[in-house]
């Protein structure tokens, strides 16, 4: 693991010049039995930090996608037959889930199951919002 | 080995040696001083590592880069000598450090 990382260090140290706090990222303890207060917030960064291998700039350039495809998985939940809304909410479900948008993932879920709900609907969209918001910060 | 001292919320000293390019972070899990979480393991994911450097240290240790900022902006009671523990490497310069634990992290 560790000279998979330094390999991959090595190959991007242009290209991701923000990352040199992370070389400690993954030989650091972890903290398994701590309180999670990430897990709380629009995105988990924790959660992501651990799928990009704690690569800043990828996480900003996966954020951002993540923000246009649930831009469009909401239109699709508004304007669709419920075979459609079915589909979107699965899109939308898997896409949360993979950067940590944890409230997405479980709404989408449940909409997934239920998708003639419009109550449902309205808070995917309000929790899509939010994690806009939150992103939009990040890339200040 | 350069001297690091980190006062607990509760005004405990905890002198440690760090080992040069150690994190402060990592020495205060190491030594399981409470108020540490680290919940992300050093990645600057998180804030829940925040310590307010000794006001005798604060310019020698600088401020925050900004994706640290971006993180401190999570953290409880920030001030202006707030920093990310797991973004603070210990070396020579800093030998005899201390730093402050804040009442809680989040």
């Amino acid at each position: 693991m560790r000279h998979r990382m330094s390999h991959h260090y090595k190959n991007n140290r242009e290209r991701h010049s923000t990352m040199a706090a992370l070389n400690i990222a993954f030989e650091a303890p972890d903290n398994s039995r701590g309180p999670t207060p990430s897990s709380t917030r629009p995105i988990d960064l924790v959660h992501l930090a651990k799928q990009t291998m704690g690569d800043k700039a990828l996480e900003i350039e996966v954020l951002q996608i993540f923000a246009r495809q649930a831009r469009a998985c909401l239109a699709e939940l508004t304007d669709a037959g419920l075979h459609e809304v079915r589909a979107a909410a699965h899109k939308l479900k898997g896409a949360a889930s993979a950067v940590g948008a944890h409230e997405i993932a479980t709404i989408a879920g449940r909409l997934e199951e239920a998708p003639a709900d419009s109550a449902l609907v309205a808070q995917a969209g309000a929790a899509i919002v939010k994690a806009e918001n939150f992103i939009l910060k990040l890339c200040r | 080995m350069t001297r690091l001292t980190i006062v607990a919320f509760d005004g405990t000293r905890h002198e440690l040696d760090a080992a040069n390019g150690s994190t402060v972070m990592e020495n205060a899990v190491r030594n399981s001083v409470p108020g540490i979480e680290a919940e992300c393991g050093g990645a600057c994911a998180c804030a829940t590592c925040h310590v307010y450097v000794d006001d005798a240290w604060s310019e020698k240790v600088g401020p925050p880069a900004a994706m640290e900022e971006d993180m401190l902006d999570f953290a409880f009671d920030v001030r202006p000598t707030s920093r990310l523990s797991c973004q603070i490497k210990v070396s020579d310069a800093l030998d005899g450090l201390v730093v402050h634990v804040p009442e809680r992290q989040g």
